[in-house]
């Protein structure tokens, strides 16, 4: 043992025990709180299908809400669909735009402030589709 | 306590004289380095894998009773949530838990964004990580229809409308996403194909992907 742990670097730690407990541990607290909220907020609605009575207020799963809300918003359709498509593109080729290698986001503000608005456009995006 | 060492012992042994086991622990496991600062924000990225874990196992419990037909899907899957012994739960962890895959998805993203982790070298551990998104997100809007409720019937027939507004191929688009002119049946089996087969093993190739390259280039270190 004692000569296992000379081998680690300064300040490193082995992978197992030590960060794998921590993943365990945040794999507890994760099923402690997905189980009770199972239980007690089922999303149950069970209505059977109707295809010629439309809901009134139909809107999609949340996390497809900004989409939505952007293409009712933007006048256009086409136009619409090529923010989005515009928009993944532009996260999927994050690491080739942003190549400055300084990391830490208080020395990168103007990448910050993008980042940061986009997200705050994201969730804002969201909420208006929810209640619009 | 002795006897279990013995016998752990004797495993171990065994294994060595075949597969070199202890070097094998060794190299992978307790001589594997993370950076000391790594704190419970980059465990994120496990939790969606032990969520997407949970997705598939309690998914094949619901194949087992669920029949992908208009006429008794919803049915079957109110039988799984009043009758099958357990399987209220099943089906509540199912679909409480797709939001929870797609949450924590999002968060362990937010987290390589803030540390910048998606820089030279891990640039393509950002981009498998987007398509395995993505690929969750169509795993949720596939599964939304196969209860076959009203609401997953015309949230199927909203989100399928979409990328009708493409130009030139649009109309073609939404009939092969439907198969048909409207949500129907053929939809249906389509849906549930693509949820059950199509999906899981394309994501399980990105995490393959994924996992591998965070194996061979490291945890970001500290900024």
């Amino acid at each position: 043992m004692a000569k296992k742990k000379e081998k680690y670097e300064e300040g490193a730690v082995p992978f197992v025990p030590v960060h794998i407990m921590k993943e365990m541990a945040a794999a507890f607290i994760f099923l402690g709180i997905l189980i009770p909220l199972a239980i007690l907020y089922p999303f149950e609605e069970f209505e059977p299908a109707n295809p010629f009575v439309t809901p009134e207020h139909i809107k999609p799963e949340w996390y497809f809400l900004a989409a939505y809300q952007i293409l009712k918003i933007v006048p256009s359709k086409v136009l619409g669909l090529a923010l989005q498509g515009i928009a993944i593109l532009a996260i999927i080729l994050l690491p080739f735009w942003d190549t400055n290698l300084e990391r830490n986001p208080k020395k990168r503000p103007l990448f910050s402030i993008i980042a940061v608005g986009s997200i705050l456009a994201y969730i804002a995006l969201t909420i208006w589709g929810k209640y619009s | 306590m002795e006897l279990i060492k013995d016998i752990n012992k004797k495993l171990l042994d065994w294994l060595d004289e075949r597969y070199d086991a202890r070097q094998w622990i060794r190299e992978n496991l307790t001589d594997k380095l993370v950076h000391k600062h790594i704190n419970w924000l980059y465990c994120f990225g496990g939790l969606s894998f032990l969520g997407f874990l949970l997705q598939i196992g309690t998914g094949i419990f619901l194949m087992m009773y669920y029949i992908p037909t208009p006429k008794d899907a919803l049915a079957s899957v109110q039988n799984i949530a009043n009758n099958v012994p357990f399987g209220w739960l099943f089906q509540r962890l199912h679909s409480v838990g797709a939001n929870v895959v797609n949450l924590l998805v999002m968060f362990h993203m937010l987290r390589v964004l803030y540390h910048g982790a998606y820089k030279k070298p891990r640039e393509f551990q950002w981009v498998s990580g987007v398509f395995l998104l993505l690929i969750t997100m169509a795993m949720s809007f596939t599964g939304y229809l196969l209860p076959w409720t009203q609401l997953s019937y015309w949230g199927a027939t909203i989100g399928t409308e979409m990328p009708g507004a493409t130009p030139i191929v649009g109309e073609w688009l939404v009939q092969l996403i439907r198969g048909s002119a409207q949500i129907t049946g053929i939809t249906l089996t389509r849906f549930y194909a693509i949820h059950v087969v199509v999906l899981p093993l394309t994501l399980i190739a990105f995490l393959g992907i994924h996992f591998l390259m965070i194996r061979k280039v490291g945890i970001s270190g500290p900024m």
